[in-house]
């Protein structure tokens, strides 16, 4: 006989390993149908499949290596040495920097892309101008190559490295900056030997996600012209009209994405450790010189010049030129829908994040791992190939039925396709905090006769609630910008920003996107503000 | 699953029964006042979804039976050569479709039609070029416009097109010659039509292709720019031409209405204006031109190649000009 002590447990953890499998399903089973189809390659495609894998890919996984190498090492260095300065040392103006640091996280890559590169091609007026002073720039910089390339992506993408060292080295802060001193250590070797290998598996989830974003991008690298392994799955759809060789291409994405995952994994419990408590306020370890504040403060000019200034300023040149033409109240429409999207969507998925790690609290263990890790994979995938599967999948459940999916379209769809590809993004933002909760928490709750959803609600949920606010505004950042999967996805009849966004640019007809630009932008400050007075929060 | 789809409609607009629903790649703002006065003289509502072709004929194919599209209309003969390989079409018994639209610009079987004519032509820097210069898209292989010409990249359908109208009439050694003299003339490729254009007349290269709504929007903006446009090939086949087009769907469930929807888009009535809004040119002739379109001149287009075919041919057109690495 069981006692109902125990059935009560064995009830839960089954309870538990449901859940997560519905979640599992719903995340990853779009994806398997993906993988169905590309099981498959239909005869008369095959001439097409090997043209793909003889002689496309082969050409474009130089290029992508070479991408995805340059920009781990930028964008996790850049968002580093920022976290540095903001949180260790003396930098004047380090409040304003911070929060100007985050605000790019907003911008869509094929946006700051599309500006770049028209900023530096010959024929601008910016180049023209140089050109009339005697000075050749365009010849010196050539924004459409593979150091454009870097140069813009890293722009846009240092900002999730930023974030999550920022929050790393806010945990190990001060107390680390005590040991260290009373050791007599510099602040560098403070920062190699003690901070930096704490931090890791937050610089390691940062810069994975910055990676992931690149690989599964369309829009920017095109602007550019820069061939990588997602052109050669978008040349097999769109081109040659093979679905089934573009969704075997992606499978090698999801496969990429899982190993980067595992590796992640790997390295984070080698080197978890337990928190050294709440931090102080003040965690300057480091004064720097005056030369160092002022190198510093030139760094930090630079970036929020490159990343935020500069196409800000040309958004609102267009802006001005284009306003009177494009201009329409209809454009308060689309930034209610936007709005109303990104945040429903990200509430959602943060809360299912949340859900996802006090099911597997309840329910530890290898399968729980597995299905948790399945319902990450979407981050790999290009949204339009998400919509695929969703699409696909739709089509599996309602064949029997009248149910008119597609000439109706469901919010839900959207919001589902959004969760899939961005689930990840919350999950790991929140996992990361988790896990630094000290595991004695728990042994002392239980030790005292709390149960098991009391010392959730109790202890752990206040512990998570910042995490869980600062995965919200990160998710809604995310898909405030997101443009294919949106275009795909929609129900009839419904539009937001980056769908016009796209309208006008499938037309090449940018400078009209300005004012949508512009929203996102406003959009993605007000954001970023948010998540900064978050994060303040969490670790006052 | 019945509880699922009565919440799921829940979530959904509902339709009506006096309406079609359009699924479309051309943009929002080139087709709502046409929608709109079909909406004003029938009382039939378009509702209409935009989107990547490619994309929109996924999700057709994937709605299958259970979708309420009544009608695919999207820019470009390969895309709806695709849509109809993907079963996605009905054929239409249609006498005004069949006596308007020319047989080199629809579907042998009826499935689609084309609506409006879309030309790639040369624009070119007249400082530079005398016209004497000027003669086929072929030419601009000869390596006398080496560092003087400029492209648009290869992954653009309209170049696709363009190249399988030339593997149309060379066969494909002969084409991989001229592309491969395009590519090595070429001082840059461009992500689109526009930059090309701007190249030009701010003098980095001498000469483009571009299709011609695009040089007639640039103009409208900067009247004063040094650019012109030329029409190559009349001396042989003719100017490339391509199609913005439209078939109606095979699980439709109204294709009469489907059907006169698109007779009415193909009549004197809506040709002028659907054509003009994008500086197209119509396909119904006789149809009065926009007046800018007009002052660029008439020209023989290419009634050889037919764009049935161009399905097919664009995916070897992808395949070659990988091959001569033009990207």
């Amino acid at each position: 006989m069981f006692s109902t002590a125990r059935f009560k447990s064995i009830f839960a953890s089954t309870t538990a390993l449901s859940l997560l499998g519905l979640i599992s399903l719903i995340c990853f089973g779009p994806i398997l149908f993906l993988v169905w189809i590309s099981l498959e390659i239909p005869a008369d495609q095959i001439h097409h499949w090997e043209f793909l894998s003889n002689s496309l890919v082969p050409t474009l996984l130089k290029n992508t290596f070479v991408l995805i190498s340059l920009l781990s090492l930028t964008t996790s260095s850049l968002g580093v040495l920022l976290a540095y300065l903001i949180v260790f040392c003396n930098l004047p103006g380090k409040k304003v920097f911070d929060y100007l640091f985050i605000i790019p996280i907003s911008l869509p890559l094929y946006l700051l892309a599309f500006i770049y590169v028209g900023m530096f091609e010959f024929s601008s007026p910016l180049m023209t101008s140089f050109r009339n002073l005697g000075i050749p720039l365009h010849d010196w910089i050539k924004m459409r190559s593979t150091g454009g390339v870097v140069f813009v992506f890293t722009l846009a993408l240092y900002p999730y490295v930023y974030l999550l060292a920022k929050s790393a080295f806010l945990k190990s802060g001060d107390k680390m900056g005590m040991v260290a001193r009373s050791l007599g250590l510099t602040p560098l070797q403070t920062f190699f030997r003690l901070i930096l290998p704490y931090s890791a598996p937050w610089i390691l989830t940062g810069t994975s996600l910055a990676i992931m974003e690149a690989l599964a991008d369309f829009g920017g690298v095109s602007v550019f012209n820069y061939d990588t392994f997602t052109t050669a799955i978008y040349s097999a759809w769109v081109g040659l009209f093979s679905i089934s060789s573009a969704a075997r291409l992606s499978c090698f994405l999801i496969l990429f994405a899982l190993l980067l995952y595992l590796g992640e994994i790997k390295f984070s419990q080698k080197t978890r450790f337990t928190s050294m408590g709440k931090s102080l306020k003040h965690n300057q370890f480091h004064r720097l010189s005056l030369t160092g504040q002022m190198l510093s403060l030139a760094l930090a000019v630079a970036v929020v010049f490159f990343s935020l200034v500069l196409p800000t300023l040309q958004l609102f040149v267009w802006f001005s030129q284009y306003f009177s033409r494009e201009w329409s109240t209809s454009y308060w429409t689309l930034l209610y829908q936007t709005f109303l999207t990104s945040l429903v969507a990200a509430f959602i998925t943060a809360l299912i994040s949340l859900l996802i790690i006090s099911l597997r609290k309840l329910r530890p263990g290898k399968m729980a791992d597995s299905l948790t890790i399945a319902a990450m994979l979407g981050y790999a995938l290009p949204g339009s190939l998400i919509a695929v599967a969703v699409f696909v999948s739709l089509q599996v459940v309602f064949q029997n039925t009248s149910f008119n999916w597609l000439g109706q379209g469901s919010f839900l769809f959207l919001i589902t396709g959004y969760m899939i590809r961005y689930l990840s993004v919350s999950y790991r933002t929140q996992q990361n905090t988790y896990q630094s909760i000290p595991k004695s928490y728990d042994l002392v709750a239980k030790s005292l006769g709390s149960s098991f959803i009391r010392t959730q609600r109790k202890v752990f949920l206040p512990l998570l609630t910042p995490a869980f606010l600062t995965s919200f505004i990160l998710l809604f950042l995310e898909i405030l910008k997101e443009m294919p999967m949106t275009l795909m996805l929609r129900p009839l009849g419904f539009n937001t920003l980056t769908v016009k966004i796209y309208e006008l640019t499938a037309e090449g007809e940018w400078e009209r996107a300005s004012i949508a630009g512009l929203f996102i932008l406003l959009s993605g400050m007000v954001g970023s503000y948010i998540l900064l007075k978050f994060g303040q929060k969490q670790n006052a | 699953m019945r509880i699922l789809v009565l919440l799921l409609s829940f979530f959904s607009t509902s339709l009506l029964a006096n309406e079609l629903v359009v699924f479309t790649s051309r943009n929002e703002h080139l087709i709502k006042d046409i929608f709109q006065q079909y909406e004003k003289k029938t009382g039939v509502k378009i509702n209409y979804r935009t989107g990547e072709p490619g994309a929109l004929i996924q999700a057709l194919k994937a709605g299958g039976e259970n979708s309420s599209a009544d009608i695919l209309l999207t820019v470009d003969a390969g895309n709806l050569w695709f849509a109809k390989n993907e079963g996605l079409f009905r054929a239409l018994d249609s006498e005004i479709l069949n006596k308007t639209i020319p047989t080199h610009l629809k579907d042998p079987d009826n499935h689609w039609f084309g609506l409006s004519l879309r030309a790639r032509t040369f624009v070119y820097n007249p400082n530079k070029i005398q016209t004497s210069e000027l003669s086929t898209y072929e030419d601009l292989a000869n390596p006398k416009w080496k560092g003087r010409l400029c492209l648009r990249t290869s992954k653009k359908v309209y170049n696709q097109s363009l190249v399988a109208m030339l593997i149309d009439q060379h066969g494909e050694e002969k084409t991989q010659q001229i592309v491969k003299g395009w590519v090595e003339n070429a001082v840059d490729i461009f992500a689109n039509d526009n930059a090309v254009m701007k190249a030009i007349s701010a003098g980095q290269c001498d000469i483009g292709i571009v299709n011609t709504y695009y040089y007639g929007r640039l103009m409208q903006e900067d009247s004063k720019l040094p650019l012109k446009l030329f029409w190559p090939n009349q001396d042989s086949t003719g100017v490339h031409i391509n199609v913005s087009g439209a078939g109606v769907l095979k699980q439709s469930k109204r294709p009469e209405e489907a059907q006169k929807f698109l007779e009415w888009l193909a009549s004197s009535e809506a040709q002028n204006s659907f054509a003009a809004i994008n500086m197209e040119y119509p396909v119904l002739s006789g149809t009065a031109w926009d007046p800018l379109v007009e002052s660029w001149g008439k020209f023989k287009q290419n009634t050889s190649f037919q764009l049935s075919k161009a399905g097919v041919l664009q995916q070897d057109a992808i395949k070659l000009m990988h091959h001569v690495q033009y990207r």
